[in-house]
């Protein structure tokens, strides 16, 4: 397994070269220009030369590619062009209201997902199957933008279910997370259970469940014992590889209910062309995926132990 | 998230015996559901105390508290407020005036309006910060030699300074001191400002003693007095630039009354009261309307409230949601609140807001926004024609209706570049190029057609199409779609080109925009600060049109930097009539009208929308408004628990139904 | 359950009800309440399961069940051909008549039946859009009539309008539009790219898989929306492209627009790398099997090989891909305009209008009718798509049989 992994990070840095240069070209080849950012209401050319030359953006391209390779790979991204922060404080403080946003949701979602296709599988075929199918693929089907305004205006405002708005980090802040953490599960719940329906259909379509069924094993011990372990490779596969996209957040739900995480932070430094800050959590976005993705291989083997990594 | 748990571990638990499901997963979801609404509460501040705590919102994220920097809305004021200048606008005067702030009082000025001494109040001390390393932390006194370092720290290219234009040109050996300091190697951080490299002395600009200082001028620039007010010129010892280098901009030392206690830029701001903060008072006398509770706050020392505590709500829904919650103590209402709040008929509060005892404030803001023509470009610049299509589009612009749906009277009209409350304004001046009074729209239209009949375009088809920018949000969308509906009516038409702000600026500095919007908003309340958007020199920022002509700059240079005068005035509107009546530089259209709303426990505060420093002066009534909120905001749960119990007895009744039909194995 | 009791007198009354729709040339609505029927029939139609007591006997539901078969067929046009999917028999015998069990299974289903309807449907409305007979005048406004509530059916505005007095209902319809080509072509796109890129790599292996394996996974690991941010900004941002775009057949002829077409662009750009990996899996799966090792050696062309033989035998999966990304595509154009990154003004999208009415709700008298007439179509049209997909995915994958 050590061959497997070690043979599986070389085969990373060709693709976390790839990367840069994708990003490099997107952002500094053709993206906005920061000096205008910076210059503000009395711009002029003289003015606009100069940020150009202190941010670094006019020398020649290789040279600046060839600093950002270096910076990249030394996970030295500096500081922020707007807010004069080390950009991996500002990502470790996003990481947090990210996660404490992201972690719950996932996971309730999850429990409810495998839960419901539990359920589906049991009873697969009959009208409550289908209903619930139905009604998740339906779910799903409203846009996002959609749930977070009704949630917001009727469960918050009308009804003073949840806070309106607003963050506090764990445990003393769950009150704020409750509604965004319903409306994400809303929202995911649907593919999800979708999802692992299928699976569960498949495994019990397997002659071993057959077979159990045919020696008299009582149904919660084939659906619990057997068609739920089995299952569970393929929910411990999903849940690794989304991991990473926990940490990087959920973009409208953090904007809209004043989330500071890392999504809200992208979005920002997206519009104010802050090209340090864009390229740290590219960077370090697909070193995780890389990352989780070795990590969910290794995950399958610890799981089941037919796969043999080599 | 106790809500979750308990909710799904329901069905998946408990499927067989099926028969017995419904029971139990009915008792599993009403524990759940009761968890639920037991543990989410709504009080949006856990954790801050309740008293004297005032409750504000930003719109935007904020972005430090770097004087140099502070050209951005959000981050002035958050400079404003926890800064001092020398000057600082009288509160409640109106029209803007100043009152000596650390300075002690209004400026000595030399006859020849050159040399200007400024004395210095005693004993305002810097807030506690660890950058005193000598006094253990410990603020000391502002001195003179602070505001000579700041200013000279304005005027050093090579910090990120967004202010310097306010003193280029204007001080004796200020600008040799700029292009030598630009010459050094660039270095952002440039922290270590001790006094081995410290800034060359400059003649114009030096501390007398430690509590005087003096400017000396190259030519006459009484503007200077406002500049002192502004937030790039506030404040600050240079040990704390020296100390935090780049990080300064997250650190406020500066002499105002509060300390920074919390700082989360995208999320939220506290600011507590701080000790040793100078006397300063509430002004004794109010101009026009006096604020809530004024017989009690006037000459009460600042500030009146123990913290701020300020949450960034970006988003229009939100923010609303929070003040009609009790959660804001005061708001701009956002556009698409205006129905819920405001009659519209009386244009006063609706009886429900009334009744809660909220107060409105209508302010109008020291600005002008226009759409302006790129007078270099062949199809609306130089020539007879393209002067008759921009007359035309001025005249075919429906203001009113505009005013009234896309603003909900959140702006006034405009006639010209130089807004109401400068000294040169002029109340009885007519834009031609708008509808006048008892004009229809039919008139006005049959003028612009007149005037594009004039040079020959009969046709639509002989007239260009005019290219805008367009910036990207649902708002500047549907201004330019009546717009471009407005112009159809003449024959004109508009092509949107959509583009960031950013986008849109570095167009027009390169001249590539034909047509553009923009707001200006005041610097100070000087006229100069409008018309030097039409100075040949000002090309291309902050003249953006591109607008040049000889007599007009000579005209300016003559007048722009004199004391107002009657001569003054007149040179001011002879300007105003040259760009709007002769050349049609821009489509005037409005400057902002904020109505702002108050809760009904808060004192002292009243809306000042040239400078945003406002926090030391609100007061909150904290037990009225711990009252008022528990009877707002108790929990409705009766419609959720209903919802909640049909989809139990559904659920419940499929269940028992589809288990019937379960196929064995 | 009430549905099984309300669901007969619905039949009858609903041909009546778009007959009179039509008649009071509101047929905007008429196509709405079709919208709408169909979700009804989708969601009532299980109810069969629990009506039906033995064989032979269809239950209550039955007649609504063949309305809806004779209604898909109908708007399929043969009914010999639903779904009318490409797709030859491979020659191996893998899996005889796959499209066609498949195809008998779906008609079979009522859920699919209701999807397929709706999905059609949604062309009709938005070839119709094209065509300029749907919505014909969806681009007029209206100064006097701002914000007017739905005045229902018969009247001229049936959903009421919007912002500036431009026709709710005619807004919604035209967004059909946007969305079906939003959707269609950046899945088409993605999987063209994809299934070229995937057949490649996995039918000839070494350095060519090597690359393009390379390639789709440094895509894959940028998160998503990173850099869909990033390539919708950068297209957009830069005129050398638009100039560029202004030229092109698509500007001049079909009067697509640069923002449709670089939210396309985008769109496809990003999301092709999961069809381009299944594709791939599949091709090395097919790639030494008996057919095409005979194939090659009769000398047929490798092009022929690639597309006749091996491509219809994974037809399947680029076509359930296909469908997910125009899922995607669709609700992705929401977060797009919310982001600044969507259609010039003056277009009109489902996008646009939810984006705008996050400032509309909290009027007074509250402004829900833009953000529902958006939501409901986008609603429909994904619900649709989704559920056809599984449907098709069912039919399909003979394992889940039960």
């Amino acid at each position: 397994m050590t061959t497997y992994v070690l043979r599986r990070l070389l085969l990373a840095l060709p693709i976390l070269f790839g990367i840069l240069t994708v990003t490099f070209l997107l952002f500094h080849v053709v993206g906005g220009d920061p000096a205008l950012q910076r210059a503000g209401k009395y711009a002029d050319a003289e003015k606009l030369a100069r940020i150009r030359h202190q941010l670094g953006t006019d020398r020649p391209m290789l040279e600046q590619y060839g600093r950002f390779l270096v910076s990249s790979a030394t996970f030295d991204f500096g500081t922020s062009w707007t807010e004069q922060r080390p950009v991996l404080e500002m990502m470790a403080e996003g990481a947090g209201p990210s996660l404490s946003l992201a972690a719950p949701a996932f996971l309730l979602e999850v429990v409810l997902a495998v839960s419901l296709a539990l359920f589906c599988a049991f009873f697969r075929g009959t009208l409550v199957d289908r209903l619930t199918v139905v009604l998740a693929v339906a779910g799903m089907s409203v846009p996002g933008l959609a749930y977070i305004l009704f949630g917001q205006k009727y469960l918050a405002h009308e009804w003073k279910l949840f806070p309106i708005y607003g963050f506090e980090p764990l445990p003393g802040g769950a009150v704020f997370l409750a509604l965004p953490a319903l409306i994400w599960v809303a929202l995911a719940v649907g593919s999800e259970v979708r999802f692992y329906r299928a699976v569960m259909l498949e495994e019990m379509a397997q002659d071993y469940v057959r077979t159990a069924a045919a020696k008299g094993l009582p149904a919660r011990r084939i659906l619990f014992g057997h068609v739920l372990k089995n299952s569970m490779i393929q929910v411990v596969t999903r849940v690794v590889i989304s991991i990473p996209f926990l940490i990087l957040g959920s973009l409208l739900l953090e904007v809209f209910f004043g989330i500071p995480g890392l999504g809200n932070k992208t979005v920002e430094a997206v519009n104010r062309s802050d090209f340090p800050v864009v390229q740290a959590f590219v960077v370090v976005g697909s070193v995780l995926y890389i990352a989780f993705s070795i990590l969910t291989d290794v995950c399958y083997a610890l799981v089941d132990p037919r796969v043999r990594l080599r | 998230m106790s809500c979750g748990g308990a909710l799904s571990a329901g069905p998946g638990s408990r499927i067989v015996p099926p028969v017995r499901t419904p029971r139990v997963l009915l008792a599993a979801l009403s524990v759940g559901a009761a968890a639920a609404l037991a543990g989410c509460g709504a009080d949006p501040y856990p954790g801050v105390p309740d008293e004297g705590t005032v409750h504000a919102v930003f719109v935007s994220e904020m972005n430090g508290f770097d004087p140099v920097r502070s050209s951005e809305e959000i981050r002035s004021l958050c400079v404003l407020n926890t800064y001092d200048a020398l000057y600082e606008y009288d509160y409640l005067r109106r029209p803007y005036a100043l009152r000596p702030c650390l300075a002690a009082a209004m400026p000595e000025v030399s006859a020849d309006g050159l040399v200007w001494r400024i004395p210095m109040k005693r004993g305002a001390t810097y807030v506690d910060d660890p950058c005193f390393v000598a006094t253990g932390g410990k603020g000391r006194e502002a001195t003179a030699h602070d505001v000579v370092f700041d200013l000279l720290r304005l005027m050093d290219p090579t910090t990120p300074t967004e202010g310097s234009w306010v003193l280029e040109g204007k001080v004796v050996g200020l600008d040799a001191f700029t292009k030598a300091a630009g010459e050094k190697p660039p270095d952002a951080a440039r922290a270590a400002y001790t006094a081995a490299d410290g800034y060359p002395e400059v003649a114009g600009l030096r501390a007398v003693d430690d509590h005087t200082v003096e400017i000396r001028l190259t030519q006459p620039y009484p503007q200077l007095l406002w500049v002192l007010a502004m937030p790039y010129t506030s404040v600050y010892p240079p040990e704390a630039v020296a100390f935090y280098g780049e990080e300064f901009l997250n650190h406020a030392v500066g002499t105002g009354p509060y300390r920074v206690a919390q700082y989360r830029p995208s999320q939220r701001l506290v600011l507590e009261r701080r000790t040793g903060y100078r006397d300063d008072r509430y002004p004794d006398e109010a101009a026009g309307a006096e604020p809530a509770g004024f017989p009690q706050v006037r000459g009460r020392p600042l500030p009146l409230n123990e913290r701020v505590v300020a949450t960034v709500i970006k988003e229009d829904q939100p923010s609303w949601l929070y003040f009609e919650s009790g959660y804001a103590d005061r708001l701009g209402i956002p556009k698409d609140s205006y129905d819920t709040v405001i009659d519209d008929k009386t244009k006063e509060l609706r009886p429900k807001y009334r009744d809660r005892g909220v107060r409105l404030w209508r302010e109008p803001s020291m600005e002008v926004i226009y759409d302006a023509f790129n007078m270099k470009h062949p199809v609306v610049g130089p020539g007879e024609k393209a002067r008759a299509i921009r007359r035309a589009v001025s005249l075919a612009t429906n203001y009113a209706w505009a005013i009234q749906h896309l603003y909900n009277d959140r702006v006034e009209d405009m006639q010209g570049p130089i807004p109401r409350g400068c000294e040169e304004y002029d109340d009885a001046y007519r834009n031609p190029w708008k509808p006048q009074p008892g004009e229809t729209r039919a008139q006005a239209l049959d003028r612009a057609r007149a005037e594009l009949a004039k040079v020959g375009l009969r046709d639509p088809k002989d007239i260009p199409e005019l290219v805008v920018d367009v910036l990207d949000s649902a708002t500047d969308d549907d201004h330019f779609l009546a717009w471009q509906r407005d112009c159809r009516d003449v024959g004109i038409r508009l092509k949107p080109y959509k583009t960031t702000w950013q986008g849109m600026n570095a167009r027009v500095l390169a001249g590539e925009a034909m047509v553009y919007g923009q707001a200006w908003m005041a610097d100070y309340p000087d006229a100069q600060n409008f018309l030097q958007l039409f100075y040949g020199p000002n090309i291309p920022s902050p003249n953006g049109s591109a607008y040049q002509n000889a007599a007009y700059d000579a005209l300016y240079e003559r007048w722009a930097f004199q004391p107002p005068s009657a001569e003054r005035t007149e040179a001011f509107r002879r300007l105003q009539r040259t760009v709007v009546d002769e050349d049609c530089v821009w489509v005037v259209r409005y400057r902002r009208v904020t109505w702002y709303l108050q809760q009904p426990w808060v004192a002292g505060w009243h809306p000042q929308e040239i400078s945003s420093k406002w926090f030391k002066y609100m007061h909150v009534d904290a037990a009225q408004r711990r009252a008022t909120l528990a009877q707002w905001n108790a929990p409705r749960p009766t419609l959720l628990l209903v919802g909640l119990g049909a989809f139990l007895v559904l659920a419940g009744a499929t269940v028992v139904r589809g288990s019937r039909r379960t196929r064995g194995w | 359950m009430s549905a099984d009791g309300s669901a007969p007198p619905v039949a009858p009354s609903r041909p009546r009800a778009a007959v009179l729709a039509v008649r009071a040339f509101s047929w905007p609505l008429a196509l709405l309440a079709l919208v709408a029927g169909g979700l009804v029939r989708a969601l009532a139609v299980p109810l069969h399961a629990l009506r039906a007591r033995g064989p032979g006997d269809e239950g209550a539901v039955g007649p609504l069940r063949r309305y809806a078969t004779a209604a898909a067929r109908w708007l399929s046009f043969r009914t010999d051909r639903f779904p009318p999917l490409v797709g030859r028999v491979p020659p191996d015998g893998e899996s005889p008549g796959r499209w066609h069990e498949a195809r008998r299974r779906m008609s079979k289903s009522p859920v699919a039946l209701a999807a397929w309807a709706g999905i059609v449907l949604y062309l009709y409305v938005g070839i119709g859009a094209q065509a300029g007979w749907v919505a014909p005048s969806w681009e007029s406004s209206q100064p006097d009539l701002v914000y007017a509530r739905p005045q229902g059916l018969g009247h001229e505005h049936v959903l009421g309008t919007e912002q500036i007095g431009r026709d709710v209902a005619s807004l919604a319809l035209r967004g059909t539009l946007t969305a079906l080509w939003i959707g269609t072509f950046a899945a088409l796109l993605a999987c063209v790219l994809g299934t070229v890129l995937g057949a490649a790599a996995g039918y000839f292996g070494g350095w060519v898989d090597a690359l393009i394996l390379w390639v789709f996974t440094t895509i894959e690991s940028i998160p998503e929306l990173l850099l869909l941010l990033s390539f919708a900004y950068v297209l957009r941002k830069n005129p050398s492209f638009s100039d560029f775009y202004a030229d092109t057949f698509l500007a001049t002829d079909l009067h697509v627009s640069v923002g449709l077409f670089t939210i396309v662009l985008a769109l496809g750009l990003t999301s092709w790398t999961g069809v381009c990996r299944t594709v791939r899996a599949e091709f090395i799966r097919h790639r030494d099997r008996d057919y095409v090792v005979a194939a090659k050696a009769l000398g047929v062309p490798t092009r022929r090989v690639l597309f006749r033989h091996i491509l219809p035998n994974v037809f399947h999966l680029v076509l359930i891909s296909f469908s997910l990304i125009f899922i995607g595509a669709v609700k992705s154009e929401v977060i797009l305009t919310f982001l600044g990154l969507g259609l010039d003004a003056g277009e009109a999208s489902w996008g646009q209008m939810i984006n705008h009415a996050k400032l509309e709700l909290t009027r007074e008298p509250s402004v829900w009718w833009q953000l529902g007439a958006a939501t409901v179509f986008m609603f429909g049209l994904v619900l649709a798509v989704n559920l056809f997909v599984d449907a098709l995915r069912d039919a399909l994958d003979p394992r889940l049989k039960h």
